[in-house]
């Protein structure tokens, strides 16, 4: 889709502004917290 | 190989968005991009991706992850469906936050085919280029171009088909 139309753009816009919660962060500190890493 | 801290951050917000764009609600995406940053997390240091492969080899994780997790709560919804009567309280509940936009885009992905949703998250949720969308599904880079232009094709008609 080098030209992207309407719905393409409509698409895009539509999660352009989203973002994570706090809470996706919460299964890296999991991990870490586990020693894991 | 930077740090992992890095990876989470400049990535978090495409992750949700593409397990949002696959798993339609909100509380679902979040716990699930958590899933799949844990099994990053726990990966990397073993694969140790290079700066220029690490989106997608994150997103392949996301990915698999989603799959998953799809799996999971449809063994989950059928036990809860056969101990109490179907609700969509909870389903009205989480959407009731999303920008209108946001959820009208949701309710068109959620009505495609499963590869096609994949397609469309990776690259209008995610942002992700071509070359990294076929390295994520496993197709040459013309082949992804190919399959993403007819899920539009056919994410343009469900559209059309609903106004």
């Amino acid at each position: 889709m080098s030209d992207p139309d309407g719905v393409e753009l409509w698409l895009t816009d539509a999660f352009a502004q989203v973002e994570a919660p706090p809470g996706v962060g919460a299964g890296v500190q999991t991990v870490k917290s586990h020693g894991v890493v | 190989m930077p740090d992992f801290e890095a990876v989470y951050r400049d990535h978090a917000d495409a992750v949700y968005r593409f397990c949002l764009a696959q798993l339609g609600d909100q509380p679902a995406a979040e716990d699930c991009a958590a899933d799949a940053f844990a099994a990053a997390l726990a990966a990397y240091k073993r694969t140790q991706p290079t700066p220029g492969l690490v989106r997608s080899w994150l997103f392949t994780i996301a990915r698999n992850t989603t799959i998953s997790w799809v799996r999971r709560e449809r063994v989950r919804k059928h036990l809860v469906e056969r101990v109490r009567p179907h609700t969509d309280d909870e389903d009205v509940e989480s959407v009731a936050e999303l920008r209108a936009d946001l959820h009208a885009a949701l309710g068109a992905i959620g009505r495609l085919p499963k590869r096609d949703r994949t397609l469309i998250g990776l690259l209008a949720a995610a942002g992700l280029s071509y070359p990294e969308i076929a390295s994520v599904m496993g197709m040459k880079e013309n082949a992804a171009r190919m399959a993403t232009a007819r899920a539009f094709a056919r994410i343009r008609k469900e559209i059309s088909d609903h106004e």
